[in-house]
C-alpha cells in the first residue's frame, strides 16, 4: 500500500510537470502542440544517453552520444533538447497565424520521429528502446530498500515539479505571461503591447517543451527504461484531460487535473469486474478519456479550477489606472522566462 | 421599413453597443456618422444577424427577426454588403450574383439582368473571377448581390471608402437609384459632409451610443457633428 | 532506370490514394475553417466495410465502396449534428474545435480496437493480372484505384463547379459570414460537405485496404498526415491543388522509398511538408507569397 502511494504520487508529480508544460502553450497562448508527449519522448532518450556512458548496465543495446555527465545534468539536457526542437518547428510554422498549421506540424512531426525511432536501431536502440538508465544517487543509496529509494526519488520529482510550478507562477505575472494571454485572447488588443505575438507563440513552445523534456528525462530515469510503446499518442491525450479538466490556464488547476486523472484512470481500472478482457482495458481507456475530454469542453469548458480572468478587451486596457497596463517593450526580456 | 430598438450587442459577451435605436423608413437614405471604432460596422453585424443581442430587438416591418440567422434575415427583405470582403473573390462575377439569388430558381436569369441594369460595367465582366475587379467594382458587384432577392432594406458598410470622389459620387447615384425603388438604405460613412450632402437623414453614433439623429440637412453644419472627426 | 520508372508508377497509385484523402479533408477544412483529425479514422472505418462486403462476403469491390460511402458519410453527418454543431453555436475558439476533433480521432481508434480488434484483417485484392502502360508494370487492382481516384475527384470537379451547391461551398470557402449575409442556409450546406467529405473517406479507406492488402484500427491515421501536407501543399480548400500536390507526393514516396529506407520516406514528406510551410505557407499555388 505505502510502495502504490509512493509511486502513484511520484507519477503525479511527473505528470503534474507535462500538465505545467503543456498549460503553458494550450492555456496561456492558446497553441496546440499535438505531438506534446514526442518532446517528452525527446526528453527521456536524450536523458539517457547523456547518462548510460559506455556501460550498458548489463544489456545489450544501441545508442548515440554514449555520455556519463553527473546529475542532474542530464535531466537538463533532456529538457534543452526537447526545447530546441520545439523552437525549430515553431520558427517554421509560426510564421502563419493559423493555429492549425502548429498543429498539423506538430501531429506529423510526432509521427515521424515514431518511425524513425522505432525503425533505427542506432538512434535509441530502436522499438525496444534504452533500459538500465542510472537512477539519480543509485550508488549511495544501492543498499537502500525499495521503499527508501522510492521515497528518496519521490522527494526528488515534488522537488522539481515544485519548482517548475513557481516558476510558471513568475512567468504568468511576468510581463510576458501577461503578454501571452493577451495574444490567445485578441491579436490586436495583444498587438498594442508593441511586441509581436510571435514571440509569445515561440516562448510558450520553447518553454512547454523544455518541460516536457524535463519529465522525459524524470520518467526515464524513474523507470529506468522507455521504448516506443510509452509515448503513443494516447499519453499526449492524459496530459491534455488533465490541463482541461483542471481548468485550462490555471496553475493550480494542472496540479489538481494531473492528479485526478492519473489517480482516475489507476482506479477506475482497478475496480473494473473481472470478466472484462485485459486487452479490452487499454482501449476502453482512450474511449473515456476522449468523451471526458469533449464533454468538459462542452459543459464545463473553463474546467474545475477556471482561470481568473484578467481584461484584456477594448480601450480599457489603456486607461491608466488599469493594474493590467501593458509594459512598454522591452528589448532584452523577450525570450527570457 | 427597419426597426432597431434598444440594441445591445458586441463581442465575446463585452458589449460595444448600448441601448441603440434606429429606424429605416422605405425609400429612404440614412447615414451613420461616428468616429473610428464607434460600432457602426457593429451595428450592421448585429442588424444582419452575424452578431447575436444581447438586448433589444430588430423588426422589418411587423416582422421580429431578432432570433433569426443571418440568411432568414436576407430571406425577410435585409440586404448587406459589409465593410470588408464583399465579394466572393474565388467565384466569377456571375456565380457571385448566384449567391445572392440562392433560392431563386427560374427567374435566376431575368433577376441578374434587372439587377444588372442598375449596374451596367459588370456586364461585360460576367465570366472574369471577381477578384480581378477594382474596389469600385467590387463594392458595385456587393450591391448587386445584395439586390438579388429584392431587400426592402439595404446595409451598406462604407461604400465609398478608398474610392474617388468620381466614383464615389457614382455608387451614391446608384444608392439612390435603389432607394427611389422604395428601398430603405442604411449606409455608414466616413466623410460627414459629403455624406449629409447626399442622403436624406443620419444617426449619429459615439462610444456605442446614439448622440444625435435628424434629417441630413438639418444636421450639416451643426459643429458638434461637423467636428466629429476633426478631434 | 526500369526501378525508377517502375517506382514513378507506384508513385500514381500512392497519389491516388493520398489524393482522396486531401480532397476530401481538404473541402471540409475549406468550407468549416477548422481541420479534422478523426479523418484518418473515417477513412479506417471505410476499409472495415470495405473489407467485410467485399473480403468476407464477396460482394464485389463496388458494392464494398458504395457501403463504406454510406457508412462513413453517416458518420461525418452524424459527428457534425451531434459533437460540431452544439460547440460551433458557441463559438468557440478554433483551438477548441481542434482538440474535439482530436478527441474523436481517440475515441474511434479506441472503439475500432475494441469491436474489431487489433488484427490484421487481409483485405483480397480484386484484381491481381498484370498490365503493361508503356514500361510501367500494374497489377489489376493498381489501376483500379488510379481510375477510382479520377472518377471521384472529376465527379466533385463538376459539383463544386456546376451545381449550386458546389458553388455555394466554394462561396464558404471564401466567407462563411458573407456566405449567410448573401442568403445562402449555410447550416444545410455545411451538412452536405461532412456528407461529400466523409463518403470521400470512405472511397479513400477502401482504395487504402486495396493498396497495402490489410486492414487494422490504425490504418487511416497512418496516412493522416500525408493527406495533410497534399492540403496544405495545395491550398486549404482548393481540391486541384491537392490532387496536384499528391502525386507530387506520391511520387517522392515511391521514387525515394525505391533507394532508401522505407522508414524514411515519411521523414521525407514530412521534410516536403516542412519546406512548403517554409517558403510558401499558402500552398505551392498561391499567388501571393507569405504573409508576415
Ligand atoms: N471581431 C472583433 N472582436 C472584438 N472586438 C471587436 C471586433 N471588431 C470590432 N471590435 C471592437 O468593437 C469596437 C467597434 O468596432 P467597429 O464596429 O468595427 O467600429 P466602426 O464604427 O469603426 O465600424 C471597437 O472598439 C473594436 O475594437
Ligand atoms: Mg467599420
Amino acid at each position: 500500500m505505502l510502495f502504490y502511494l509512493i509511486e502513484i504520487v511520484t507519477l503525479i508529480a511527473i505528470n503534474v510537470i507535462f500538465a505545467l508544460g503543456l498549460n503553458i502553450q494550450f492555456g496561456y497562448v492558446g497553441v496546440l502542440n499535438v505531438g506534446y508527449i514526442a518532446f517528452v519522448a525527446i526528453g527521456a532518450y536524450i536523458t539517457a544517453v547523456t547518462s548510460l556512458g559506455n556501460t550498458e548496465n548489463g544489456f545489450t543495446q544501441l545508442y548515440i552520444l554514449h555520455w556519463n555527465v553527473p546529475w542532474p545534468l542530464p535531466v537538463l539536457f533532456g529538457g534543452l533538447a526537447a526545447a530546441a526542437v520545439g523552437l525549430l518547428l515553431a520558427t517554421v510554422t509560426l510564421r502563419n497565424l493559423r493555429a492549425d498549421y502548429l498543429a498539423i506540424a506538430t501531429l506529423s512531426l510526432a509521427q515521424v520521429l515514431y518511425t524513425i525511432v522505432a525503425n533505427n536501431d542506432s538512434l535509441f536502440n530502436g522499438a525496444q528502446g534504452l533500459a538500465g538508465v542510472p537512477r539519480p544517487f543509485d550508488a549511495q543509496l544501492a543498499d537502500a530498500s525499495q521503499e527508501v529509494y522510492g521515497l528518496v526519488f519521490l522527494i526528488i520529482a515534488v522537488i522539481f515539479a515544485a519548482i517548475l510550478f513557481l516558476a510558471t507562477r513568475q512567468l504568468q505575472r511576468s510581463p510576458l505571461g501577461r503578454f501571452m494571454r493577451a495574444v490567445r485572447e485578441d491579436e490586436v488588443v495583444a498587438e498594442s503591447f508593441g511586441r509581436r505575438p510571435l514571440v509569445a507563440r515561440l516562448a510558450a513552445l520553447g518553454i512547454g517543451c523544455f518541460f516536457a523534456g524535463i519529465g522525459g528525462g524524470l520518467l526515464i530515469e524513474y523507470q529506468t527504461a522507455f521504448g516506443s510503446q510509452a509515448w503513443f499518442p494516447l499519453e499526449t491525450f492524459i496530459i491534455f484531460a488533465a490541463v482541461i479538466v483542471g481548468g485550462t490556464g490555471n496553475n493550480l488547476g494542472a496540479v489538481v487535473g494531473a492528479a485526478i486523472v492519473l489517480v482516475g484512470i489507476n482506479e477506475s481500472t482497478r475496480f473494473l469486474p473481472a470478466s472484462i478482457p485485459s486487452e479490452l482495458v487499454g482501449p476502453g481507456r482512450g474511449v473515456l478519456i476522449g468523451v471526458l475530454l469533449i464533454l468538459f469542453l462542452r459543459f464545463r469548458p473553463q474546467g474545475l479550477l477556471p482561470e481568473t480572468r484578467v481584461r484584456l478587451y477594448g480601450r480599457r486596457i489603456e486607461t491608466p489606472d488599469n493594474p493590467e497596463l501593458p509594459t512598454p517593450p522591452q528589448t532584452a526580456d523577450a525570450t527570457t522566462s | 421599413m427597419l426597426i432597431g430598438r434598444g440594441i445591445t450587442s458586441g463581442y465575446r459577451g463585452e458589449p460595444v453597443l448600448r441601448d441603440v435605436a434606429i429606424t429605416v423608413p422605405d425609400g429612404v437614405t440614412v447615414a451613420i456618422l461616428g468616429p473610428n471604432g464607434a460600432g457602426k460596422s457593429t451595428l450592421f453585424k448585429t442588424l444582419i444577424g452575424l452578431l447575436p443581442l444581447q438586448g433589444g430587438s430588430v423588426h422589418v416591418d411587423e416582422l421580429d427577426i431578432s432570433q433569426m440567422p443571418p440568411y432568414r434575415r436576407v430571406r425577410a427583405g435585409l440586404g448587406y454588403v459589409p465593410q470588408l470582403g464583399r465579394i466572393f473573390p474565388s467565384l466569377s462575377v456571375r456565380e457571385n450574383l448566384e449567391m445572392g439569388g440562392f433560392t431563386l430558381t427560374k427567374e435566376l436569369t431575368d433577376r441578374i439582368d434587372t439587377v444588372l441594369e442598375l449596374f451596367p460595367d459588370l456586364r461585360v465582366a460576367m465570366k472574369q473571377s471577381a477578384s480581378n475587379l477594382s474596389g469600385g467594382q467590387q463594392t458595385m458587384l456587393g450591391m448587386a448581390r445584395a439586390l438579388m432577392l429584392q431587400p426592402k432594406i439595404m446595409l451598406l458598410d462604407e461604400p465609398t471608402a478608398g474610392l474617388s470622389p468620381l466614383y464615389a459620387a457614382k455608387v451614391w447615384e446608384s444608392i439612390r437609384n435603389i432607394a427611389n425603388a422604395g428601398i430603405g438604405v442604411l449606409t455608414i460613412e466616413q466623410n460627414v459632409t459629403f455624406a449629409l450632402e447626399q442622403s436624406d437623414q443620419a444617426y449619429v453614433l459615439v462610444n456605442g451610443q446614439n448622440t444625435s439623429h435628424g434629417r441630413s440637412s438639418d444636421l450639416k453644419g451643426r459643429s458638434d457633428v461637423e467636428g466629429l472627426f476633426v478631434g | 532506370m526500369h526501378i525508377l520508372i517502375q517506382s514513378i508508377g507506384y508513385g500514381l497509385v500512392t497519389a491516388s490514394v493520398i489524393a482522396i484523402g486531401a480532397v476530401g479533408l481538404s473541402l471540409q477544412f475549406g468550407v468549416t475553417n477548422f481541420v479534422n483529425f478523426a479523418y484518418g479514422e473515417f477513412l479506417t472505418l471505410g476499409a472495415y466495410i470495405g473489407y467485410f462486403v467485399s473480403t468476407q462476403a464477396h460482394f464485389n469491390v463496388f458494392v464494398g465502396i458504395v457501403a463504406a460511402m454510406a457508412v462513413t458519410g453517416l458518420l461525418a453527418v452524424l459527428l457534425d449534428q451531434v459533437v460540431f454543431e452544439p460547440f460551433i453555436r458557441g463559438r468557440p475558439n478554433l483551438v477548441v474545435l481542434l482538440i474535439v476533433t482530436v478527441a474523436l480521432s481517440l475515441i474511434l481508434q479506441n472503439l475500432y480496437q475494441i469491436v474489431f480488434t487489433t488484427d490484421f484483417r487481409r483485405y483480397a485484392a480484386p484484381s491481381n493480372t498484370q498490365y503493361s502502360v508503356g514500361d510501367i508494370n500494374f497489377t489489376g487492382s493498381q489501376l483500379l484505384i488510379i481510375a477510382i481516384a479520377i472518377t471521384a475527384i472529376g465527379a466533385l470537379q463538376i459539383l463544386l463547379k456546376y451545381t449550386k451547391l458546389g458553388k455555394a461551398m466554394r462561396a464558404m470557402s471564401d466567407s462563411a459570414d458573407l456566405a449567410q449575409a448573401s442568403g445562402i442556409n449555410t447550416r444545410l450546406v455545411t451538412r452536405a460537405v461532412w456528407l461529400i467529405s466523409g463518403m470521400f473517406a470512405g472511397i479513400g479507406g477502401v482504395v487504402l485496404a486495396i493498396n497495402v492488402y490489410n486492414v487494422q484500427p490504425t490504418l487511416g491515421n497512418s496516412y493522416l498526415f500525408l493527406f495533410f501536407a497534399a492540403v496544405i501543399m495545395g491550398g486549404i480548400g482548393k481540391p486541384w491543388g491537392a490532387l496536384i500536390s499528391a502525386v507530387v507526393l506520391g511520387i517522392v514516396i515511391e521514387v525515394s522509398g525505391a533507394y532508401i529506407n522505407a522508414a524514411y520516406k515519411g521523414g521525407l514528406a514530412f521534410l516536403i511538408l516542412i519546406l512548403v510551410l517554409l517558403l510558401r505557407p499558402r500552398g505551392l499555388f498561391s499567388s501571393r507569397r507569405r504573409t508576415v
